[in-house]
């Protein structure tokens, strides 16, 4: 940039005058370095110097042939670009003095009378050009400054364009990044820009998701209710928040908070809007929730049975008293109304026996409850031995036998090997036996109850058999869940225990306990028990040690 | 002490599926001199009543496999000859009993005192059966029935 310290601006000066030797002596007067002189023999001469360079000032002779000086001077200031340039008119007439001074009113104009002094000259010459050169400093300040000025805009300007291009880049990355799901969409749901985790959520690609629309994703009811939805959001208005499952284009389910908003778009006009979606995918809290809730299910259920079956083993152990207290109230009242002539020996013993058969049977209610107590909160220890399973059976089928008449019904063994040898706890699988075998006389109408043993490869099959009211096909599923009962609860006794011991006593053998039934056609129980590999020994090791085996429940 | 009374004139039916409790009443009741017919559900309770002379009265337990004591007492009430006999509810479920208090005469509660049976031996036996049906006719069940066994409970033995 040039400063006031630079070297004086050369300055041109156009010397006009048709006589070549008063160009050459004005030319000797000037001549100095920082000037140029520019020679014109004539107006035109003069006009197109003018046009070619800008000049600090002009000497014009007056008296030229064709174009005179006056002439020329009235072109150069009829144009805008020459009409500032300070005209010295050279005359020797002082009667063009009157013509120097009229009509000019733009632009410095000065005279010379010839002859020409050469002091004169020079000082009126350097007047106008210190004139320029001040003129020019002048304008290249203001230059400087209006391009200060223009640089300090321009960089206002970059600034606010880089501020603008970096929140637009924020703005961007914020919406591309975000860890939930966003899109817009237009007024009818169909996507117009997405973010990558939409497209993560929703499977698919961000091509394939724009223009598809929203409630596609959805299901039947769901995606008639979100087309509603999105064709009622108000601008200004509340926003759409609710939970839906949508489909992805993989087939899954996800499940996804969602929140729909209008916004105005401006450059389409006040009709127009566009819908925000916000997608969060819940499926892991869903998930939880649902879990969570099955869990309360479960357990409010399980305190339900236990609350039931505590009512019911109330009831069980309350049984026997009616005997205890009827019988021992009698004898007592025999004494104390007839101590003369008490009842017989034989009448008494009769009493005892009835008696001592309810404690009996308290004691074994009360040893069941026990049992149950024990299986439900401990471990189950079998107390492995070499045990004849077809003797077993026969034993329980014995045993049952009366019970089973006394409700009209035969029990029979049918189809078992004569013997068939292997390694279980014998009292436990007596229990889980009975238990099946007393269900079956329970439950069975009085019809006949089979009891069958068979073996398929290494696994002995125990089947018992009866043709009683069945058990509906919702409730076998639970039936060897801890107090669950088919029957209704008031209908039949019993803990409701049964068929979960005999399945815990199954199952810590390794085998499996399932069950077969049609209302109304009774029902079959099938236990699986395991062989072991030297199944079906004939002789049994009565040497063999026992082996002690702990399951958990 | 009540006079023993002739066994021909009084006979209890009692519907029990609890072969214990069961004997334990007939036990009770045959050491004062009545007559004891057993059934251990419903249906063998109407078999019973269609082959023995009319009981004083029945005990009448609930939870009965084949047939239950409701079923039992519906078909009961329904059967001319049979509609009037008094039935008295043998249960330890008051809620169960109070069901059907319409149709019954009575209720105690499992597990049965002595005391219970004896007063209703001596309420419903004591004069002949006929003269007993006549003063309390089917469907006019006597409010003061559960009560009256309560207090009658608590009296000292006869």
């Amino acid at each position: 940039m040039k400063t006031s310290d630079d070297p004086l601006e050369r300055a041109s000066i156009l010397l006009v005058d048709d006589r070549p030797s008063n160009l050459l002596s004005l030319e000797a007067i000037l001549s100095r370095p920082d000037y140029d002189l520019v020679l014109a023999g004539s107006g035109p001469e003069a006009l197109a110097a003018v046009l070619r360079r800008e000049f600090a000032v002009i000497l014009l002779d007056v008296a030229m042939p064709g174009m005179d000086g006056f002439e020329t001077a009235a072109t150069i200031k009829e144009r805008e670009q020459s009409m500032r340039v300070p005209i010295i008119f050279v005359t020797a007439s002082v009667y063009d003095m009157e013509h120097i001074y009229h009509g000019y009113s733009v632009g410095a104009v000065d005279y010379l009378l010839k002859p020409i002094n050469p002091h004169a000259l020079r000082a009126k010459v350097a007047v106008f050009v210190e004139l320029y050169r001040q003129r020019k400093q002048i304008e290249r300040q203001a230059a400087r400054l209006r391009e200060a000025e223009l640089a300090a805009e321009r960089h206002r300007h970059e600034r606010i364009e880089y501020a603008y291009r970096e929140s637009e880049a924020l703005y961007q990355r914020t919406f591309e990044e975000a860890a939930i799901g966003i899109g817009h969409a237009s007024p009818d749901g169909a996507f117009v820009s997405v973010n990558r985790r939409l497209c993560e959520i929703l499977g698919s690609t961000r091509d394939e998701l724009c223009g598809r629309r929203l409630q596609e994703f959805a299901a039947g009811d769901d995606a008639a209710a979100l087309v509603q939805r999105i064709a009622t959001l108000d601008v200004g208005q509340e926003s759409y928040h609710g939970e839906h499952r949508l489909t992805t284009a993989g087939g899954t389910q996800v499940w996804v908070a969602l929140t729909l908003s209008a916004l105005r778009t401006a450059v389409q006009g006040d009709d127009s809007r566009s819908v925000i979606v916000v997608v969060d995918d819940i499926s892991e809290r869903k998930q939880l929730e649902l879990e969570r809730s099955r869990l309360l299910r479960e357990l409010r259920d399980g305190i339900l049975a236990r609350d039931n079956f505590l009512s019911i083993a109330a009831h069980e152990l309350k049984t026997p008293i009616t005997p205890l207290r009827l019988q021992t109230a009698s004898i007592l009242r025999d004494a104390r109304v007839r101590p003369d002539s008490p009842m017989s020996r034989e009448t008494l013993y009769q009493r005892l026996e009835s008696i001592d058969r309810a404690a009996a049977r308290l004691e074994s209610l009360i040893d069941r409850l026990l049992d149950i107590s024990h299986l439900s909160v401990g471990k189950l220890t079998l107390e492995r031995e070499d045990v004849d399973l077809t003797a077993l059976l026969r034993n329980v089928v014995a045993r049952l036998r009366r019970d089973a008449e006394r409700e009209g019904a035969s029990l029979t063994l049918v189809d078992a090997p004569a013997t068939l040898i292997g390694s279980w706890d014998r009292l436990r699988l007596e229990q889980a036996v009975t238990s099946l075998v007393a269900n079956a006389i329970k439950y069975g109408r009085g019809k006949p109850v089979e009891v069958g043993l068979d073996v398929e490869g290494d696994v002995a099959r125990l089947s018992v058999r009866d043709h009683g009211i069945g058990i509906p096909e919702e409730a076998q599923a639970r039936i060897f869940d801890r107090f669950a009962r088919a029957a209704p609860v008031m209908h039949f006794g019993g803990f409701g225990l049964g068929l979960w011991t005999v399945r815990r006593i199954v199952e810590a053998h390794h085998g499996r306990v399932t069950v077969r039934s049609s209302p109304g056609e009774g029902a079959e129980f099938i236990v699986e028990l395991p062989l072991p590999a030297a199944k079906g020994s004939p002789r049994p090791n009565a040497a063999a040690p026992r082996k002690r085996e702990e399951t958990r429940p | 002490m009540t006079a023993v009374p002739s066994k021909t004139e009084c006979t209890v039916l009692i519907v029990e599926d609890d072969q214990d409790i069961r004997d334990a009443l007939r036990d009770v009741l045959e050491l004062d001199g009545y007559e004891v017919v057993e059934a251990s559900n419903g249906k063998e309770g109407l078999d019973r009543l269609s082959a023995i002379v009319r009981p004083c009265f029945i005990l009448l337990d609930l939870m009965m496999p084949v047939m239950s004591g409701r079923e039992f007492l519906a078909v009961l009430r329904e059967t001319d000859v049979l509609a009037t006999i008094p039935v008295v509810v043998v249960s330890a479920w008051p809620d169960e009993a109070a069901r059907v208090c319409e149709r019954t005469q009575g209720f105690v509660k499992k597990p049965v005192s002595l005391d219970a049976l004896l007063s209703l031996v001596q309420k419903f036996c004591k004069a002949s059966p006929r003269a007993v049906f006549s003063l309390t006719p089917a469907g006019s069940r006597n409010p003061e029935d559960g009560d009256r066994l309560k207090t009658t409970r608590k009296e000292p033995n006869a």
